[in-house]
Order: structure tokens, then sequence, then C-alpha cells
């Protein structure tokens, strides 16, 4: 799903605030795994990492270094309140938008029988 | 700092030197990042890298994280302003301005050198654009030598700022 990069390039901020408020923290990999598991079966970590460092340049996550039992300290997010507050804009955003679309090209293209 | 439980994979030294190499390319490639927060991606990536290996291994935590210059691009292209490639300007101005000139003299002296077997044998010194070269071409010797001077050097070097500031001025306008 989402194979088109420039479209998850523009909603990806938006997955990744929505999966953190979702599990209230977690870290870069499980991140990755959850919004793969989520559909965005294609996401590597080489596109997530980049993100998570520009919302917390944002300031739309904070984080705190977890050690773990055996390893070295990872880093867990989590979303502040500006980011929450961005996640509800993005996804107003997002669903005005897809009311467009719909409005204009109806629902699914491949839930319609096939044209002869 | 809290901890949490991570299963474990022990790292063998090809991994170190796996992510090492990883990050030495990535580091080369992020040369036009701020300089501070390229300190701070580095540093974040060697623990998350090294976290993430003991749960898939080292090559797949790598291998997902794609190409160094690819991710490099993808931390480039979030930042909010383009920043200027002063690496890549500073390598095309130093190759047009020393380079280039290199190239020539070095054609020139073989090509020189050639020219005084074909006439016969014997030594000659000549000298074009500041760069004088001691040619040898007889059965016991073929050689040639470069006398570069400073004034050269400069000339050289001042080829080189101009033509950094005149890609810099074309960058900043194909960038708007």
């Amino acid at each position: 799903m989402t194979g088109d990069t420039q479209l998850l390039k523009g909603v990806l901020p938006m997955l990744v605030l929505g999966a953190l408020r979702a599990r209230g923290e977690s870290y870069g990999y499980e991140l990755v795994t959850t919004l793969r598991q989520a559909g965005l079966d294609g996401l590597t970590t080489g596109t997530l990492y980049p993100v998570l460092n520009r919302l917390e340049r944002d300031g739309w996550v904070s984080s705190r270094l977890v050690a773990s039992a055996a390893g070295p300290a990872r880093k867990y997010y989590t979303p502040t309140d500006s980011g929450a507050a961005e996640l509800a804009r993005a996804h107003g955003a997002w669903l005005d938008l897809a009311d467009v679309v719909v409005g204009l090209l109806g629902a699914r293209a491949d839930d319609e029988p096939a044209a002869r | 700092m809290d901890t949490a439980f991570t299963p474990t994979r022990s790292a063998t030294f090809g991994d170190r030197l796996r992510l090492e190499w990883y990050l030495l390319r990535l580091e080369t490639a992020l040369q036009d990042y701020p300089g501070r927060r390229r300190r701070q991606i580095l540093r974040e990536l060697r623990a998350e890298l090294a976290a993430t290996a003991q749960e898939t291994g080292m090559a797949t935590a790598l291998a997902d994280l794609g190409r160094p210059g690819r991710l490099a691009a993808q931390y480039l292209s979030e930042l909010d302003v383009p920043t200027p490639r002063w690496n890549d300007g500073a390598v095309v101005a130093a190759l047009v301005a020393f380079g280039l000139p290199l190239y020539f003299w070095f054609g020139v002296g073989i090509g020189a050198t050639e020219a005084l077997g074909v006439a016969g044998s014997g030594a000659a010194e000549v000298s074009i654009f500041g760069v004088t070269l001691d040619l040898v071409n007889t059965p016991e010797e073929l050689s040639v030598a470069w006398q570069v001077h400073w004034g050269w050097v400069l000339g050289c070097a001042l080829v080189g700022v101009v033509v950094f500031l005149v890609a810099a001025r074309a960058w900043r306008a194909l960038a708007r």
C-alpha cells in the first residue's frame, strides 16, 4: 500500500504522530514495525529516521533515552502538546482533502466493477 | 535514564566494522548539513543501529536504512532551506583551477618531448603560461620536468575562487 513516495512523504509526519499517540511512547524501529503492520509495507527506517529528526526539531515530539538491559541506550519519542495540535490540524486537513477526492472521483476505483 | 528489555544478538567485529563504514560514508555525504546537528544525527543513529541490530542483525538494520547517500539526501530534504553545498563547490572549483591546468601541462610536456624525439634528440626548455618545462629525449634519457612558480599557484587559486563564486551565484539562482 502507498507506493507513491511523494504522497507518503506528505502524510508520514501525520502518521508518525498518530502512531506515537496510539502507543504513547515508542522508538524508531518499533515505529517502523507499527506503521508496516498498519499497511505501509514498504516503509524503511531510512525514510522514518529523518522524519523523526524533523518532528523533534520542530518541537512536535520529545524524546528521552532508555537504556536497554544489554546494549546501548535507545531514544524513545512522545508527542508534545504542539505535536498533538499539529496532528489534529493535519488530520482535519487530510479528511477535507479526502472529501474533495471522493467527491470528484467517487469511492475506490478497485471497488467498482471492471469497465468493458 | 530508564531501562527496557531488548532481545540480544551480540555484535561481531564485522558488524562493528560495517556500522563504522556506513556511518563514515553517511558523514561524508552529510558534510553540508549544519555541524552540531550532523554530529547529533550520527550519534543517535549509531545508538539506534546498535540497538536495532540486536533485534534484526546488523546487515538487516543497515540494509533497511538504504544507501548512505540516499539517507543523507533525506536528512537534507527535511531542512527548511536548501543548504549551501560548500564541499561540492570546493571540489569543482579545485578541479577547474588545478585539475585542468595540470592536465594541460602534462599533455604539453608529453607532446613536446615526443616532438623532440621526432626532430632527432636532445634537450629543451620551454616556458608556457608561467610554467617552465625541462624536456629531455635522448637514447640515454627520456624525461619531463615541470617547474611551477608561486605566481602560477596563486593564479590558479584565484581562478578557483572566481569559479566558486560564479558557481555559487548560479546555484542560488537555480535553487530558488
